[in-house]
């Protein structure tokens, strides 16, 4: 991974954005919910380096700012698809039997659904704001952990170490956290970069619609929703926004990439 | 082949009856009231009772349950909070619109997406094969509704060469509008013909590797022959799935399309109720885009049989 540019410059642009949420407010040279620091929809320049809103916002500031709802959204998501599917995987794939038949039915019943049509009717049912949407997303980005651990699971169980391991008397948990689990984690690890991408495009997609983070906080896909009315006066405001996003969704996969190549060769192009 | 039928028909409807069960749990899992939520601070408590009567939530979910299943089985979705008007009429109203951009972005992905993989896997480590594998990165990075704006901003706003938004599209009717097609199409299908393209490259990649493709040289086959005839025929069932998971799942993108270039579609239906908190509409888009799923699957899996006769008596 080291030796390849695309996957050196994802990995830099994915840093730059964990500073830039950690350290907003050090970094961000306004207060990104400040009005009429001056007029509305002024150009990048200076004072403001990327630029003021219709409401004489910072854009810059609001970009950093936003950058933390994106960061939470694509973690908290994860981590819930992660531990549950984990947990589900494990159990369906190495007990098996009628628990096994349900967890995967209920995978298929997700899997029926567009992953942004499941999340915006979460959403519609527990009401608009942010925290439903991690949960939304969390539920609807489950289901892949669980095939993906349950597949692999099923695959180390048949190994000769797992044989090995039950000879020696070792229990269940022991086997599973020693010897299943390191061996399936790789492709897990894969999945959880392009799910992390994969959120942070929802979210901002979700918040475009009007049904994700609400104003006057700041995310991307709500600044990206208020500059589609000035398509003609400012184009500059959606191209800066649009562009952020898509740099590091781009970053994101980037690096996911280049962690599938590392463990499947056959994907190089 | 009637046997295979069956069998695949039996274990469909496991499912089925969990995609009925998650979406009739939409109305439950609401925080507070549902129906006060739904009719806003406005409504009178009398209102309230009326429609928790008419929607019958006043009765156990267990009991609801079964009889709703039994109204879905006989095609009545319920009615609308907002416009009192039937479920199903207001999404077949809205089906056409949908249909047309959904079709649209499959053929545009389809052409795209299985040229650029076949041409990707055949030319691998040449300079084709990294300019495929890049667009295939950008396409499947770009958000939808970003390249939508775009879009507009340079084919609309600055080339004025087609409307910018609440264009028909008519096209069956109205052959003229077929240019208003372009700008939803590519914004639409540009990510799944990055995934496409991304399959068919690996599908035919694996397939390129197979003794009979050697054979098929070695008998001195032109290229060309090798590739539609041997690889591409065998490569074929995975990219198959892909477009046919792809037509389904196209409809969650076509929401942003949708709403962005105000399209009366299912997916601005979708927004529009859920801003109003209009469950009933919402629960029946859900369940019947989760059933075209499965029966699409369903004709998937038929077609393979059709296609690779294997499967059958696998």
């Amino acid at each position: 991974m080291g030796r390849r540019p695309p996957a050196l410059a994802g990995g830099a642009v994915v840093i730059l954005l964990l500073v830039a949420a950690s350290l907003a407010p050090l970094l961000a040279p306004h207060d990104p919910i400040e009005q009429a620091l001056g007029p509305g929809l002024t150009p990048p320049g200076r004072p403001f380096l990327l630029g003021l809103d219709s409401l004489g916002r910072d854009v810059a500031s609001r970009l950093i700012y936003g950058s933390r709802i994106s960061l939470l959204v694509g973690a908290i998501t994860v981590s819930i698809a992660f531990t549950v599917g984990l947990a589900l995987g494990v159990l369906a794939g190495y007990y098996g039997g009628q628990l096994d038949r349900l967890v995967m039915r209920a995978c298929d019943a997700v899997f029926s659904f567009p992953p942004v049509l499941l999340a915006m009717a979460l959403i519609a049912a527990l009401g608009p704001n942010i925290r439903n949407v991690m949960i939304a997303l969390g539920i609807v980005y489950t289901p892949r952990y669980i095939r993906l651990v349950r597949v692999g699971v099923l695959a180390a169980r048949e190994q000769e170490y797992v044989a090995a391991a039950v000879a020696a008397g070792a229990r269940d948990g022991r086997i599973l956290r020693l010897h299943v689990l390191p061996n399936i984690l790789g492709p897990v690890v894969v999945q959880t970069s392009f799910s992390f991408g994969e959120a942070i495009i929802a979210e901002a997609a979700l918040s475009f619609l009007g049904i994700g983070t609400q104003p006057p906080t700041p995310s991307w896909g709500l600044m990206l929703s208020e500059a589609r009315d000035y398509l003609a006066q400012a184009a500059w405001y959606p191209g800066i926004v649009g562009c952020v996003l898509f740099l590091v969704v781009l970053a994101i996969n980037l690096v996911g990439d280049s962690l599938r190549d590392a463990l499947d060769p056959r994907s190089t192009w | 082949m009637s046997g295979y039928l069956l069998r695949r028909v039996l274990e469909i409807v496991p499912t089925l009856l969990l995609i009925t069960l998650l979406v009739f749990s939409l109305l439950q899992v609401t925080g507070g009231d549902p129906i006060a939520i739904m009719l806003g601070p406005s409504a009178t408590s009398e209102l309230v009772e009326q429609v928790r009567h008419e929607l019958e939530l006043d009765r156990p979910a267990w009991v609801r349950y079964p009889v709703w299943l039994w109204r879905v089985g006989q095609g009545d979705l319920g009615k609308s909070i907002r416009t009192r008007r039937p479920v199903l009429d207001m999404i077949l109203a809205r089906v056409p619109v949908t249909v047309t951009l959904a079709a649209s972005a499959t053929l545009f992905s389809i052409l795209f997406g299985v040229s650029g993989g076949i041409y990707a896997a055949t030319r691998r480590g040449r300079p084709g094969s990294y300019v495929v594998g890049v667009a295939a990165m950008v396409g499947g990075s770009v958000p939808n509704y970003f390249l939508a704006l775009v879009l507009m901003v340079v084919l609309g706003v600055e080339l004025r060469l087609v409307p910018i938004a609440a264009f028909s599209i008519d096209v069956l009717r109205d052959p003229q509008t077929l240019p208003n097609l372009l700008m939803p199409t590519l914004a639409l299908g540009a990510g799944y013909t990055a995934l496409l393209s991304r399959i068919t490259r690996a599908s035919v990649l694996e397939v390129l590797e197979q003794d009979f493709v050697r054979s098929a040289r070695a008998k001195g086959l032109a290229e060309w022959a090798v590739t539609v005839r041997h690889v591409l025929r065998n490569a074929l069932l995975p990219i198959v799935t892909q477009v046919a998971i792809n037509a389904v799942y196209l409809l969650g993108g076509s929401v942003l399309i949708e709403t962005i270039f105000a399209l009366p579609g299912i997916g601005s239906l979708l927004v529009e109720s859920i801003i109003a908190r209009d469950l009933p509409v919402v629960q029946g888009i859900t369940l019947i885009v989760g059933f075209l799923f499965i029966v699409v699957n369903l004709l998937t899996d038929l077609l393979y049989s059709i296609l690779d006769p294997r499967i059958r008596y696998a």
